[in-house]
């Protein structure tokens, strides 16, 4: 199976990352390693491009963000975790059903052509 | 971790963006190759390939930059982008920054020192045009003696309470910091409405004495009205802006990390 990356992975990030944190809180490198969970290993994402999503999903208001606060004494950059907002989570559900109504029409119609 | 910082420098530094959006752009991206580069070293990588398999995993960073661009609101993109000396600017406001062995004191007195040669030609160019508008109307010097008190206590009081708050920087700070994200932002909010409502209410009631003629008591309240909003009018800025300062100290320092 070939691996699944660039644009054909791009337009269907933010989905990806409102499913990744329907799961709980998490910060954006544990969000990379859920979706490469999921993925079975066919996901070839560029793990910065993870951010920007980030923040188109946290300027909707379907995500929020908080820094994780640096026990006193550790130095290095500080972690900033994520959650769905209750609007987060009623855009994944309406993402969700255009999803399968999607892969329902054209799948019909790929299926049908073989 | 110099690699690590130079890669994300390289992805941000370019976007067109607020200087406190594009360093949550830095440590947010920092942290995430950090986690990357530590997790290859647990898995028994040597430290360059765990760099280089970090790197690699993080993307191209023209894909990248043009990605978190796209992620910045428009108008503060084209904003970004009408500033073409923004980092000029930037890099030259450090040099007010306080200095190792310098004293809170001395400090305070650089950065008065600073304000007032800024100011200074705005105060000529607005004495310029109030001379010219008595000499358009025939209007006599000795009645806007009012005016000048007005504008002497304004400023004045402007002056001593930046100083002021120059020499506490460190303490304000501290307290700032353990007062909570919640005032930071208010802070950060008051930095802008605070400023211009003092200017427009300054102004307007300046204009007032000068064209109405109040009797001195009207005056001084006005005066007292006014001088309450002085103190917010610099010290919010200033909170705002020396928070950026601590941010940007803070990815500085970094460095000696790695």
């Amino acid at each position: 199976m070939n691996k699944i990356s660039g644009d054909t992975l791009r337009g269907h990030l933010e989905t990806m990352v409102l499913a990744a944190l329907a799961r709980g809180e998490a910060h954006g490198y544990e969000i990379t390693r859920r979706l490469e969970a999921r993925g079975s290993g066919l996901l070839e994402l560029q793990e910065g491009t993870l951010y920007p999503a980030l923040y188109r999903l946290e300027a909707a208001g379907h995500i929020r963000g908080r820094w994780e606060e640096k026990p006193a004494g550790i130095r290095g950059p500080r972690r900033r975790t994520y959650r769905l907002t209750p609007k987060g989570r009623r855009e994944l559900a309406l993402r969700q059903e255009n999803w399968r109504s999607f892969v329902n029409v054209v799948g019909a119609i790929l299926e049908g052509a073989t | 971790m110099r690699q690590l910082k130079a890669q994300v420098e390289r992805v941000v530094h370019p976007v067109r963006a607020s200087v406190g959006r594009k360093m949550k752009m830095r440590e947010e991206l920092l942290g995430h190759l950090t986690t990357s580069y530590e997790e290859g070293l647990a898995n028994g990588l040597k430290e360059e390939e765990a760099i280089r398999r970090a790197l690699e995993r993080f993307g191209e960073p023209a894909v990248l930059r043009a990605e978190l661009q796209a992620s910045v609101p428009v108008v503060e993109g084209i904003l970004y982008f009408a500033i073409p000396f923004h980092s000029r600017i930037t890099e030259a406001g450090r040099t007010l920054w306080k200095g190792d062995d310098e004293s809170a004191l001395r400090h305070a007195w650089r950065l008065c020192g600073s304000v007032l040669a800024a100011c200074l030609p705005y105060l000529l160019g607005a004495y310029a045009l109030l001379f010219g508008y008595l000499a358009a109307t025939g209007t006599a010097r000795s009645s806007l003696s009012e005016c000048w008190r007005f504008v002497t206590a304004f400023h004045g009081a402007s002056l001593v309470c930046f100083f002021l708050y120059i020499v506490f920087l460190d303490e304000v700070q501290q307290a700032l910091q353990t007062a909570g994200s919640s005032l930071h932002r208010a802070a950060r909010i008051g930095a802008w409405c605070v400023p211009a409502i003092a200017m427009v209410l300054g102004s307007g009631m300046g204009v007032w004495i000068i064209v109405g003629k109040p009797s001195p008591h009207v005056t001084w309240q006005l005066l007292v009205a006014v001088s309450v909003l002085v103190p917010g009018m610099l010290v919010c800025p200033a909170i705002a802006l020396t928070a950026d300062r601590k941010r940007r100290e803070e990815w500085e320092s970094l460095i000696l990390d790695g």
